[in-house]
């Protein structure tokens, strides 16, 4: 994957596009934990990185918040964070109904602007 | 999961030839771990299209654009900004993603970019094997977690046929038999008395498209009585 | 009149009716937004005759039992004591001040009309519920690991806020730790933040609730909603 910098552009086109649902889903998330149990991996390892909740804040919500102005070390963890750590099942529970799986698959298109994204051939399995 | 190989180029380019403006639709999915048609194989795509046209007095534009799933029409809205744009769509999904996509946008063809091959198995980075046909009737339970349907050539339900050479199948002496497998398996589980039984033929004639309910959310689609 | 008297006769008069205002207004306001963000979905419905459901009294046993298996992995089955306390801690957040005895002498005086009212012993004990509930939650908040690495101290602050005006509450009913007067006027401030908050801070999943609950499908959806957000605005 090249060094390249970040740009911000097609991130902030995603924030904007997007940014009553990312707005609403970080307003309405109580950090109740209760997301956790519906995880698989939360469920098979109890680390709550793998929290529901942790995941979304962490990702899109961190993007919101630095309007998409991360350094590609800072873009490389949430890659990390949406791809090893959450699969995409959309199966974790909001207690208010929040649709996180929505928000991850946000933070993937925005790492996707950046060739960011999980390279099954060279990490084919979780690490 | 769904198992799939990018289609020789020349077809490719044979589908795209009368367009000008295509949209490589990737896909996070299966296609992305069996590393035939995620973001990755879709730059790769593109890189070797634009190589294979470089001589030519083509205007072609291509451009990529990886969604989470094409088998689930609301990550396919992302890509409602291009289409206006867009003169034919390559789709690097497995079948049901293509057919998704094409449905979305009826004005627009959609041409495979991959051949869907199988619910495989990884063997290694690169190295699949086909394991399930999705055939509906799962009969694993009395062949010892063998698939008759995917693994004997002529998808079998009652023992082998004559023609088997040893432990290898007759179409090929690289083929083991499933049957002797199966068998094997089953003797080592002491369960032989499962073959036993006469298994009915798989109905194999007027196979229409599957749609099915999940169990526990038969009241939002289906009527009571 | 006392400087002290002035601010009482402020907070307690005019700034009651204008938290309230903000409260309705803002709730109103706030429904009126989401219920906007939302699109009616175009019915699916398988109709084959074959796929029917059969309601045959051993399948109807087992999809009850499959209910169970599902409502198990919501968090009614995976923290069943959590839960508990949350229900506990948001139903006497609602009736406590609604039926306080207190509070509907003063809309008696204010528009002549009033509800029924609790004793007071057991408005003690739905306040006191409040009061543990929230140190609870706080406890939680601070110990849990999985709780701590989501928390901000605006949760903490948040959850003071709500836990607030029954403390101040409390304490000045029993004329405990500050004069009276004092008390009850952090107890009107504390309950008026509170009011002008509900709709504009985190308090809004009040208002989210229903909305992502009853009305919107998804796999944990309560009834049968037929609804999708539909948040991106056509440009």
């Amino acid at each position: 994957m090249a060094k390249k910098n970040i740009d911000t552009a097609p991130i902030q086109k995603i924030l904007k596009k997007n940014k009553r649902e990312i707005k609403l889903g970080l307003k309405v998330c109580a950090h109740c934990s209760l997301c956790a149990e519906s995880c698989f991996l939360y469920q098979a390892t109890k680390d709550p990185k793998y929290m529901p909740s942790y995941k979304f804040i962490n990702s899109i919500g961190r993007l919101y918040r630095k309007n998409g102005k991360l350094s590609r070390g800072e873009m490389t963890k949430i890659r990390d964070i949406v791809w090893h750590d959450c699969v995409l099942c959309s199966r974790c529970y909001c207690p208010f109904g929040i649709n996180i799986p929505s928000l991850i698959a946000l933070a993937r298109q925005a790492c996707r602007t950046q060739d960011l994204y999980r390279e099954y051939d060279k990490e084919p399995t979780e690490g | 999961m769904i198992k799939a190989k990018p289609k020789p180029l020349d077809e490719i380019l044979e589908y795209i030839q009368p367009y000008e403006n295509i949209l490589i639709v990737g896909c996070g999915g299966c296609v992305s771990v069996c590393l035939a048609g995620g973001q990755k194989e879709v730059n790769i795509l593109i890189t070797e299209l634009e190589f294979a046209l470089r001589d030519t007095q083509s205007n072609k534009q291509f451009k990529g654009y990886t969604v989470e799933r094409q088998c689930n029409e609301a990550f396919l809205t992302e890509i409602d900004e291009f289409a206006e744009e867009t003169d034919c769509m390559l789709s690097m999904a497995c079948g049901a993603g293509i057919q998704l996509l094409a449905e979305r946008y009826p004005h627009i063809p959609v041409f495979p970019a991959v051949n869907t091959i199988a619910i495989g198995v990884d063997r290694d980075i690169g190295l699949y094997e086909e394991r399930c046909r999705a055939c509906g009737e799962c009969v694993l339970a009395y062949t010892a977690g063998i698939c008759p349907v995917t693994r004997c050539a002529k998808g079998l339900f009652n023992g082998p046929c004559g023609g088997t050479q040893g432990d290898k199948c007759e179409i090929s002496p690289e083929i083991p038999c499933a049957w002797c497998e199966i068998y094997e398996r089953l003797k080592a589980q002491n369960r032989l008395e499962d073959i036993l039984k006469i298994r009915k033929p798989m109905e194999w004639r007027d196979q229409i498209q599957r749609k099915f309910v999940q169990k526990g959310y038969e009241k939002r689609y289906l009527k009571e009585d | 009149m006392t400087f002290q008297d002035q601010i009482l006769y402020i907070v307690q008069g005019p700034i009651v009716w204008i938290a309230f205002m903000i409260f309705v207004a803002g709730i109103i306001g706030q429904t009126f937004r989401l219920s906007r963000m939302i699109r009616k979905n175009q019915p699916l419905r398988i109709s084959d005759s074959a796929k029917t459901v059969k309601n045959k009294k051993k399948e109807r046993w087992q999809r009850w039992m499959h209910h169970i298996g599902q409502v198990k992995t919501t968090m009614i089955g995976t923290s069943p004591f959590l839960t508990t306390v949350s229900i506990i801690f948001h139903i006497c957040l609602f009736i406590t001040p609604i039926f306080l005895m207190g509070h509907n002498v003063l809309l008696k005086a204010a528009i002549g009309l009033s509800l029924p009212s609790f004793s007071e012993p057991v408005s003690d004990i739905l306040t006191l519920i409040v009061l543990f509930c929230g140190l609870f939650f706080l406890l939680r908040r601070l110990l849990l690991r999985r709780v701590r690495i989501i928390t901000t101290p605006y949760d903490i602050l948040l959850l003071l806020v709500v836990v607030f005006p029954f403390f101040t509450g409390f304490l000045a009913h029993h004329h405990l730790l500050l004069n009276y007067k004092l008390m009850i006027m952090l107890h009107i401030i504390s309950g008026e933040l509170i009011l002008i908050m509900i709709p504009f801070s985190k308090f809004f999943h009040m208002i989210f609730f229903f909305f992502g609950r009853f009305l919107i499908v998804n796999e944990y959806s309560l009834g049968l909603p037929k609804r999708n957000w539909q948040f991106q605005t056509r440009e």
